[in-house]
């Protein structure tokens, strides 16, 4: 708004300013909203964790001190343990959003009764309590059982397979769980998508495949990595299916913290591992976001 | 579309009687009743469930309840970490709980029990023994863990005599179910299995028990729950196990070919303590009398199959009875009695071991 | 030809991918038909005990009651709670945007048993433990991270031209969302409120610690009936849920059916 032909001085920029105001006023009015949210959050769960976190600094007489973390730091089965907890919980991720795309595609394709069907079956393991389900898993996958008796019956196999009490049954446990968490977003994104760009694509000479691949699968991304975060980081706090279907080798961070807490009482220590796992996750997720660009889940919508 | 006059267009149905459900269950969800905490009467025992608490209300609260008026509440699921939190947090809800020995170390250390009133409970008739009674607890009865094995599988006399047999995979192939938790005696079992003496296994020399568990690492199947135990046995997936008594006795009631091994049994006890800052210790105190009188005894002795705590109660017993129960006169001499003091104090570093083993 | 067989492929990839997400639940059906006090498969003889059982007692009436109620109430109060925050996030200026991110999702990523045992501390101190309100508050918090990745994710999509036109046809704020953005964003809400629901719903780990004794919950109940030994009782009640879920998502389905008809729309 120069009136002269001089460069903007800073009245000028006052001005431009204050024009500008009654949107930054008003967004930030909106941005607002967003507080009764966080006080909630921070009441009733971040002041816990923080009284939690600051418990693994002391040691159990009493006094400030690192000792619980040097623990962790200097006995090897702890590095272990969250190595193998990281490991299971990214292969789940990983099969489940192998498994979950296409079924995703499939559940907004589905008209009709069949797009019922398909979205029961997403929902139903919630409507089972999870330990049933995990037994309900044991009853399949052990030697004796269903699947086992099947695949013999039908010559496949030979000999049972071992599905159960190792990794492949915490997996196979995990991967079904977590199933619902990683195709409800994706199918979200599919359903909002712009057909036309599709077509618009199409329309321009370009094959079905290179469509999905240059236009379908990248304005679906949002809704994978959503899925895919809430996937690996659920997996992470896990102890109850690898508790049950786990084998001797399946001894994962959460099942400790567990033993730590309600075992033997030790929650200073409980509480390091506890503070180790979150700041883990959260290394995931700042990790996820700079690689990701996951916040563009975030970013204010143009 | 064009009907509307007001021209709006409606909410989703869902959303809106979701709205309007979820408001009237707010306004209607009754408040908790701010019950004065000491009720008249009352003494809220926190218990295992199932099964042991039905014998346990039949053959106890019953006629505790007819005897005092004190009426008995039952709590599912007497946790460790609740009760810290309880005590902490000084909003001790429950009087009496159920724990594992260990907690009779760990309970005090942690400052979450409460001194047992001597003047009201009498103690001589009690089981003299290592550890049983300190200032804090009372045993609640007595069970043990066993060789169990599959009927089918090893017919007859056919099956593991002792842990040493129990190791020889050649001899008696197939699955082992065992207790993953570090006192769950699996250890106690490979030093048995390794030649040392009953009576010298403690302190455990772990190391040697986890060289000896190597031999069998293959074959174990790991449980997490009694419940989990016994379906591997009853499935099948297991053909033998080293497992609680009662749990064993319980399946082969309904059928599944399973039969125990007494020899070698490991036995050990559970028992119960007054939590710190218990709503209605006094009346938790004449229960816990009431408990362990002999008459108390004879009468959980008929109700269920756990060991009896008071010796002279099992001459109380109806004929053949007594036979039913842990540590009665068919396991005489057979026993193997855990170190619950040991395993008080070192229970944490032995998991973690026991662990770092399991990951190798 | 070959879009039919990719089809086909698609199809029977996803009927595989059913049968894998229902299998175990539906195991349990038979089982909790079993006449003695076992889980068995397949099982022996038949008997009605089990649900006998469940509708006589009263620890498993008031726990049904509870969870409904609790639920409830977490859908009604995270779905507003999370939807204006998700507003917030999409739509308006927030000081230290990516730190507000992180903590409004901290009550995903924390392990629900560091969750639960913190919480319990301090609702005991509030007086919370043991009481219906005390677990609204704790499942709220749980549910709110799904119900802000849901909204926001369908916040982000929508196009804001539309609700901008309603404001320059002189809608107030109030009015535009109300009457343009919420019903178009209503897909991700329902997605939002059904996460909300069943985080509440199938709650355990957190629901054991703050349900106290006396708010007992489904889940708490049936997993006691899991840990000492196994009662069958949790087989039935685990068919009843079943059912009951198949029951509201075929009416669901309905009365979208109803809602797209009068609209004359698609979803």
């Amino acid at each position: 708004m120069a009136s002269s032909g001089a460069a903007p001085g800073a009245r000028d920029r006052r001005q431009a300013r204050h024009h500008a105001d009654p949107d930054r006023r008003r967004l930030t009015r909106l941005g607002l909203l967003g507080l009764p949210a966080l006080a909630f959050v921070a009441v009733f769960l971040l002041y816990p964790l923080a009284l939690l976190i600051e418990t693994s600094f002391h040691s159990k007489a009493g006094d400030w001190s690192l000792e619980q973390y040097a623990r962790i730091a200097t006995t090897p089965v702890y590095g272990l343990v969250l190595w193998k907890t990281a490991w299971v919980a990214g292969l789940v991720t990983l099969i489940d959003f192998v498994v979950g795309y296409p079924f995703a595609v499939a559940l907004t394709r589905a008209r009709g009764a069949w797009r019922l069907v398909l979205l029961a079956a997403v929902l139903m393991p919630f409507w089972t309590n999870l330990l049933v389900r995990t037994y309900g898993w044991i009853v399949v996958l052990h030697p004796n059982g269903l699947l086992n008796t099947l695949l013999i019956r039908l010559g496949l196999i030979t000999e049972p397979i071992e599905l159960v009490q190792n990794t492949t049954g915490v997996l196979i446990g995990m991967t079904q769980i977590m199933l619902p968490y990683m195709v409800l977003p994706i199918a979200a994104q599919i359903e909002k998508m712009d057909r036309r760009l599709l077509q618009a694509a199409r329309s321009l000479g370009a094959s079905a495949t290179r469509t999905f691949w240059h236009v379908y699968f990248p304005l679906t991304l949002p809704g994978v990595f959503a899925g895919a975060l809430v996937t690996l980081v659920l997996s992470l706090g896990f102890f109850v299916i690898p508790a049950l279907l786990g084998g001797r080798r399946d001894v994962l961070i959460a099942q400790l913290i567990d033993f730590n807490l309600t075992k033997v009482l030790n929650w200073e220590f409980a509480a390091a591992l506890g503070t180790l796992l979150l700041m883990v996750t959260m290394g995931l997720f700042l990790a996820a976001q700079r690689w990701f660009r996951l916040d563009s889940l975030w970013t204010e919508a143009s | 579309m064009k009907g509307s006059t007001s021209g709006q267009t409606p909410k989703s149905p869902t959303r809106r009687s979701l709205l309007k459900g979820a408001a009237a269950s707010l306004v209607l969800a009754p408040l908790p009743l701010r019950i004065a905490r000491a009720a008249e009467g009352e003494v809220v025992y926190a218990t295992w469930g199932g099964s042991w608490a039905e014998a346990m209300r039949k053959a106890w609260f019953e006629p505790f309840t007819q005897q005092t008026g004190i009426k008995v509440r039952m709590i599912d699921g007497p946790d460790y970490g609740k009760i810290r939190a309880m005590v902490k947090a000084q909003n001790t809800e429950w009087d009496i709980a159920e724990v594992n020995p260990d907690f009779q170390w760990i309970g005090p250390r942690e400052g979450l029990v409460e001194k047992l009133d001597f003047s009201v409970i009498p103690t001589d008739q009690l089981l003299k023994g290592e550890n049983l009674l300190t200032d804090y607890p009372l045993p609640e009865a007595f069970w043990s863990r066993v060789i169990a094995y599959n009927t089918k599988r090893f017919p007859g006399d056919n099956h593991p005599h002792n842990f040493a047999e129990f190791w020889d995979t050649a001899r008696f192939p197939g699955k082992r179910v065992m207790y993953s938790k570090a006192n769950g005696g699996a250890l106690e079992a490979a030093l048995l299995a390794d030649g040392v003496a009953g009576d010298k296994l403690y302190p455990l020399d772990v190391d040697r028990a986890l060289k000896k568990l190597d031999n069998l690492k293959d074959s174990i199947l790991w449980y997490e729950t009694n419940a989990q135990a016994v379906q591997f046995l009853q499935d099948e997936q297991g053909v033998l196990g080293l497992v609680a008594d009662g749990r064993v006795k319980f399946i082969q009631e309904k059928g599944a070919p399973v039969a125990i091994e007494y020899n070698q049994s490991q036995l050990t006890w559970t028992s119960y303590v007054v939590i710190k800052g218990a709503p209605n210790k006094a009346n938790a105190m004449k229960l816990l009398a009431f408990m362990t009188s002999l008459d108390g005894q004879k009468a959980i002795g008929t109700a269920y199959t756990y060991g009896l705590v008071t010796p002279k109660a099992y001459d109380m017993l109806p004929p053949g009875r007594a036979e039913q129960l842990s540590n009665g006169p068919q396991q005489q001499g057979k026993t193997v009695l855990m170190n619950e003091k040991w395993w008080g104090e070192n229970l944490e570093k032995t998991q973690e071991k026991l662990d770092a083993w399991r990951l190798s | 030809m070959r879009r039919s067989s990719g089809q086909a492929a698609l199809a029977s990839f996803a009927g595989l991918v059913c049968l894998f997400l229902v299998l175990p639940s539906l195991i349990v059906v038979p089982m909790s038909f079993n006449a003695d006090n076992l889980l068995r498969f397949p099982p022996q003889g038949f008997s009605l005990t089990w649900y006998q059982t469940y509708f006589g007692q009263e620890d498993w009436q008031s726990a049904t009651w509870n969870s409904l109620e609790i639920a409830l109430s977490v859908t009604a109060l995270a779905t507003a709670l999370g939807t204006v925050a998700a507003l917030a996030l999409i739509r308006g200026r927030i000081a230290l945007r990516s730190l507000y991110i992180y903590l409004m999702l901290t009550p995903m990523i924390v392990p629900p048993i560091v969750s639960a045992v913190s919480m319990y501390g301090v609702f005991a101190q509030f007086k919370l433990v043991g009481t219906l309100p005390g677990m609204v508050l704790a499942h709220t918090v749980l549910a709110l991270p799904f119900v802000i990745i849901n909204v926001a994710a369908v916040l982000q999509r929508m196009d804001w031209r539309v609700e901008q036109a309603a404001r320059s046809l002189g809608a107030s704020a109030l009015q535009a969302f109300f009457l343009v953005t919420l019903p178009l964003i209503r897909p991700g809400l329902i997605v939002a409120a059904i996460f909300a629901f069943i985080t509440s719903f199938d709650e355990v780990v957190v629901a054991l610690y703050i349900s106290g004794s006396r708010a007992v919950t489904l889940p708490v109940q049936m997993w006691s009936g899991l840990r000492f030994e196994i009662n069958p009782v949790v087989a039935a009640v685990s068919s009843l849920l079943l059912g009951l879920s198949v029951a509201s998502l075929l009416a669901i389905g309905l009365l979208r059916r109803v809602a797209t008809g009068e609209r004359g729309t698609s979803t």
